[in-house]
């Protein structure tokens, strides 16, 4: 009696009255659940709203005042285009070797306008998979026939791709900055659309040869699209930036041979006279590049009465250009040369029957709102909402993937703002469209040329959801911040867990003490469980990196890959357990149990932590990630408790609800449910097999795409750490 | 003493060194600015060495600003590799540092103990031990006072050995030791002087402390602490809980001989460091080159290349005719600290050791990880009295954070171009947020758990007179 008047008196005096922000911590905690719902699905909604909350586009750098000068560019020119494309196409038919007498085509061309001349030679890139055809007009993304798409074949691997470059030096600069115009064409399929840009691009390169308004040197990249553009530009850039020392005499040897290709004799016109073979092969720079512009001219018919043409501008790991440079195109084409920017999507979304509930339901709302109060004027009509979740869905769905979407992507691994224009141009009334696709050019040059700094004014995170809507990185972070609170909120419930009445702390004071002293052990085996399943996935990743690399039959490699990662997590567990054995085998021999809480609240914190640096790295990645793992992270509980919970005095069926939904998504995040899921719902669209899901796999590892290291070093340790908190047995103090 | 657990602690940190270092990481961390910072890179430290090695200041050129004793130390380690096809990536420096890491890990296993048996000692005089388990005793165990073997985690574990591996193992002592800068040999200076006063040793303590003064400036603050502990030993409770005991102030004597001998110690090695310097230079005449580029450049502030720290992102705002006063600003803000904590911890010494080392790792002109590596292995000699630490889980998150996502900002802002100086400068912040809620937070759980002391004090000296009342009845 009387020693636990003297204990509570030690415990009042040494418990102080909590402050303000200690309360409202306790009653966040309370709630934690229903708060962290919530903003799950505030998150999601946020997500569906984006369209509404996107800002008109504008350009913010005044130096570029697009279309403030008439474009040189008349019909005249568009003629010459065109003759010039009907003369190619006559070389080609007339002389078996295609890339020779384009090639010499090109060099008199350049040569013409007394720009500086030179080839580049390339060799072909080292892995079949870093030529991935881009998810381009055909709006599938074909990744399970990356290796059938390419027409790839030993023989041609062999043959190195050659580049011309020309160079326009500016009359009036110093002659240390440059804007690239590239125009890929393949060889290999040389047709009408080829020969058009060929000629197009001659055309402008012949009219900004006149200009004197160049404040910058205009190259031109006539890049060998064998491979693709891509790695075309890319091995260019390379060379243009940091040359390799160690291959100096062989990038000479090939351009020798190449030389000797195209100027050979074998008709009577003497070509050798022409040129200076000398400066033929000098690889020329002209300083530091400010902007790269692809564009490719493209047989097709008029879509909507409209003579369109399609942006594209996802980078590596989808990063993006400075805004300024699409709204400049935009902006022309719209209001000078009335052109319909377009981008493009990826077929399917809109039919989406969700989508078009959700923007149907939200019509009605706006509709609403404008009834209440018609300032409220924030509707927007279910088609164009549809249109623009489209547009957004599948600018996500390119940067996902991680790959660029066209030759530009080359660009901006060099932090250089590039993107790429796509033309459709009809076969009767080109002249017309040819003259105003290549005012456009100029224009879109010349805005580039009246630059005064380096891109910084507009944003480089950004999404577009239309050709004039933007939402930039202020708005879009909100929703999954939104959706990522939830995981802080769990953390710190889970970490010091508040009683729900005074009465309750009374009974649970000697389970809590017990708990306490045991607490720095749990939380100790906790950490250790949790490095010890992140180290494995990082060493999953480099069993990937490794097995890629070997010289073995591409069959075999997924399944050693396989057996590498299951056995090594096998070992993981096994190493784990012995380590937690020789932690605590004095205090406590009878089979300890792990504490699932703080096993819980180390995964939450750890992928929160992930999420956001992946959510810098690659926006979308993480935004599905999010999506995926909240859910999960949030609502796994071991079967045992759930179990118990039900058998309990003071279940509620909101609370089996929430279990089993957090029980059931756990199985489904999970890296087996998941692959059910797939097979189930897409099985017939997708061929799945090991060999294509590893050929998918390097082919992300080749390019580097963030989303490999989402999958494997945030998703699956996350998603094993979860499964094995499902399957923790309680500890067995109740009983 | 022959855990099989510390050494292969031990041993797996030395193996991960060694491993990092056969990857090549030095290359790729060395350049990081949170590891190299214009004071401790290694790359600046070759090219003092360079320019010495012509003839030439190596001050010359704005490269070096370190001490001319460490360049001699470490400057021809640097011109040349140790030879053999894979030993070239073990820079020659390397094994120097890694030798620093173990003596400073040695060390504070050694302090650990000594604490250890201070803090036992200091139970036993206020009858806070084991065997008596009175009732207020009972519950203040329950509370907090952890007794150190008995804690399930670290059954085998004791306190030095803790606090040596965690520092061992902390992924920022290793980030550094492997990336090539000369925090570990600072750090080694300041456990050696902590070291040194905490086991009396007037020379030792006054080598480290003036060592590492001279090499880094910011452990001149440490002379307090140091003075405190040379005077009146390690931590303890708070003198009134002891005189509340009745214990004579003579119990605790105060040791002025001893702090006698650390002063002269401190001058003679002040004077061998600059006779040493001015020979390592080359004349007298050259120290007057050397305190503007040493000391100068750490308060001048004149790099303001991005790191970690709070100065750079301010100082390439402000005016230049405000920038003066600023700089004497946020240098003072150290000392402005420095005399309410000394106010309140003079009977914890050590700990206000530790404190101070954490202010300055935030305040310091050109911090890098390698200082939070020292003040995070300092943090774990005070275990038992920060059994209460409550916000471990969101210190050690804020930790991962920053690690992970300050080099994902620092690329967006350089390489990729898309972020701007403000993305990093967040994470700069973000670490002096944490590292200051570290600090709050052990400073308060220290504080509560002094009263603590002297509330159970006030508590047992209550009882015993009931009981000697019942005793007299």
């Amino acid at each position: 009696m009387e020693s636990e008047t003297v204990e509570e008196k030690v415990e009042k005096v040494v418990t102080l009255k909590p402050r303000p922000l200690v309360r409202l911590g306790r009653q966040l905690i309370l709630h934690v659940n229903s708060i962290s719902f919530l903003c799950y699905v505030a998150g999601v909604v946020g997500i569906l709203l984006l369209p509404f909350l996107g800002n008109n586009t504008y350009i913010s750098e005044n130096a570029l005042m697009p279309g403030s000068a008439q474009s040189a560019f008349n019909n005249f020119d568009s003629i010459y285009a065109r003759s010039s494309a009907e003369e190619l196409l006559e070389l080609v038919s007339q002389s078996p070797d295609v890339q020779r007498s384009v090639s010499r085509w090109i060099i008199r061309e350049m040569l013409g306008v007394g720009a500086d001349c030179y080839i580049h030679p390339f060799s072909p890139p080292a892995s079949a998979y870093f030529s991935t055809r881009f998810p381009r007009s055909s709006g599938h993304f074909k990744w399970n026939t990356a290796n059938s798409s390419l027409g790839y074949d030993q023989g041609k691997q062999t043959s190195s791709g050659v580049n011309m470059v020309g160079i326009i030096r500016a009359p009036q600069a110093e002659g240390n900055e440059a804007v690239v115009l590239v125009t890929p064409y393949d060889p290999d399929a040389f047709e009408q659309e080829n020969a058009l840009t060929l000629g197009m691009g001659a055309a402008l390169f012949k009219k900004l040869s006149q200009a004197l308004w160049l404040a910058r040197d205009i190259v031109w990249l006539v890049a060998d699209g064998k491979y693709g553009a891509y790695p075309a530009v890319a091995s260019w850039l390379k060379e243009y930036h940091s040359p390799s020392i160690s291959q100096m005499s062989t990038y000479e040897k090939t351009t020798l041979d190449w030389l000797e290709k195209i100027l050979s004799q074998e008709d009577s016109r003497s070509f050798e006279e022409e040129v200076d073979s000398q400066t033929l092969g000098d690889f020329k720079r002209a300083g530091t590049i400010a902007a790269g512009l692809v564009y490719e001219l493209n047989l097709g018919l008029r879509q909507g009465g409209k003579d369109t043409f399609t942006v594209w501008a996802e980078g590596p790991n989808g990063q993006m250009p400075n805004l300024d440079f699409i709204n400049i195109a935009n902006s022309i084409a719209v209001y000078r040369e009335g052109l319909q920017l377009r981008l493009e999507t990826v077929h399917g979304i809109k039919n989406w029957a969700w989508l078009r509930a959700a923007g149907i339901f939200l019509e009605e709302i706006g509709k609403y709102a404008k009834s209440v109060n018609p300032s409220w004027n924030f509707g927007l009509p279910a088609a164009s909402y549809v249109d623009n979740m489209a547009t957004l869905f599948s600018s996500m769905f390119f940067q996902v993937i991680g790959l660029p979407t066209g030759a530009h992507g080359a660009f901006r691994d060099y932090q250089i703002d590039a993107i790429t224009l796509q033309f459709t141009v009809t076969n009767n009334g080109q002249d017309y469209l040819i003259a105003r696709i290549g005012r456009l050019l100029e224009g879109v040059l010349r805005s580039v040329n009246n630059l005064l700094e380096k891109w910084h004014q507009s944003f480089f995170l950004y999404f577009l959801s239309s050709s004039n809507k933007y939402i930039s990185v202020g708005i879009y972070m909100i929703p999954f911040g939104l959706l990522l609170l939830g995981l802080p909120l769990q953390a710190a419930a889970l970490c010091n867990p508040v009683k729900q009445t005074t009465a309750g702390a009374k009974d649970s004071t000697p389970s809590s003490s017990k708990t306490s002293s045991d607490s720095s052990g749990c939380w100790l085996e906790a950490l250790v469980l949790v490095g010890a399943v992140h180290l494995w996935a990082f060493f999953a990743t480099l069993a990937l990196f490794l097995v890629s690399n070997m010289d073995s039959a591409a069959e075999t490699k997924p399944l050693t890959c396989f057996v590498i990662v299951g056995l090594s997590l096998m070992v993981v567990f096994l190493v784990q357990k012995i380590l937690t054995a020789s932690l605590n085998d004095e205090s406590n021999g009878n089979g300890h149990n792990q504490n699932w809480a703080s096993v819980k609240a180390l995964t939450i914190g750890i992928t929160c932590i992930d999420l956001a640096v992946m959510s810098t790295v690659n926006f979308p990645v993480a935004l599905i990630g999010a999506l995926a793992l909240v859910p999960m992270c949030i609502g796994v509980f071991p079967i045992e408790y759930t179990w118990k919970y039900g058998q309990s005095q003071g279940r509620s069926a909101l609370g089996i609800a929430a279990l089993a939904v957090g029980t059931l998504w756990t199985l489904a995040v999970s890296p087996f449910g998941a692959l059910v899921m797939i097979l189930s719902s897409y099985g017939h669209l997708l061929d799945i097999t090991p060999t294509n899901v590893w050929n998918f796999a390097e082919s992300l590892l080749e390019w580097r795409s963030a989303l490999l290291p989402y999958l494997l070093v945030i998703h699956l340790p996350c998603a094993v750490l979860c499964s094995h908190i499902l399957l923790l047995r309680l500890p067995s103090q109740r009983r | 003493m022959a855990k099989p657990i510390v050494w292969g602690g031990i041993a797996l940190a030395l193996a991960i060194r060694f491993a990092f270092a056969a990857m090549g990481a030095q290359k790729q961390l060395g350049r990081r600015v949170e590891i190299a910072t214009p004071l401790t890179s290694l790359m600046r430290l070759a090219e003092g060495q360079w320019l010495k090695q012509l003839g030439l200041s190596p001050y010359a050129g704005s490269a070096y600003h370190g001490s001319p004793l460490l360049l001699s130390l470490l400057g021809p380690l640097t011109s040349r590799g140790t030879g053999g096809q894979l030993l070239v990536r073990f820079h020659s420096s390397f094994f120097l540092f890694v030798v620093a890491d173990l003596l400073g890990a040695f060390l504070l296993q050694e302090m650990g103990k000594m604490m250890d048996s201070a803090h036992q000692y200091y139970q036993a005089e206020l009858r806070l031990d084991p065997q008596m388990s009175k009732s207020g005793v009972k519950e203040l165990k329950s509370k907090s006072i952890l007794q150190p073997g008995k804690g399930t985690g670290h059954a085998k574990v004791g306190l030095g050995d803790l606090a040596a591996l965690l520092y061992l193992m902390n992924p920022f002592t290793i980030a550094v030791c492997v990336g090539g800068a000369t925090s570990p040999i600072e750090n080694l200076l300041v456990i050696v002087a902590l070291y040194g006063a905490l086991k009396g040793n007037a020379p030792l303590a006054a080598f480290g402390w003036a060592m590492s003064t001279h090499l880094s400036l910011y452990p001149a603050v440490l002379l307090i602490p140091i003075s405190f502990l040379m005077v009146s030993g390690p931590d303890k409770p708070q003198w009134k809980v002891f005189e509340r005991e009745n214990r004579s102030k003579a119990h605790f004597p105060l040791q002025w001989e001893r702090y006698g001998h650390f002063l002269f110690f401190s001058a003679v090695w002040w004077l061998s460091i600059i006779l040493l310097s001015a020979a390592a230079l080359g004349g007298r005449e050259h120290l007057v080159e050397m305190l503007p580029e040493t000391y100068g450049f750490i308060l001048r502030v004149d790099d303001l290349s991005p790191n970690l720290g709070l100065f750079w992102y301010f100082f390439s705002e402000v005016f230049t005719h405000f920038r003066e006063f600023f700089v004497m600003v946020f240098h003072a803000n150290i000392l402005f600290v420095l005399v309410p904590l000394t106010i309140r911890f003079h009977h914890r010494p050590l700990f206000l050791a530790y404190v101070m080392v954490a202010v300055t790792t935030m305040l310091k002109s050109y911090p890098s990880v390698g200082d939070a590596a020292l003040s995070l292995g300092l943090l774990a000699l005070f275990t038992p009295v920060l059994s209460d630490f409550r916000f471990s889980f969101l210190v050690l998150n804020g930790y991962l954070v920053v690690a992970i996502l300050s080099p994902s900002m620092h690329h967006l802002w350089i390489w990729r171009g898309t972020g701007n100086s403000n993305f990093y400068f967040a994470m700069a912040l973000v670490y002096a947020c944490v590292q200051s809620i570290l600090i709050v937070e052990s400073v308060g759980t220290v504080i509560r758990h002094d009263r603590i002391l002297w509330k159970s004090s006030e508590v047992r000296v209550k009882e015993e007179s009931v009981m000697e009342h019942q005793h007299v009845d």
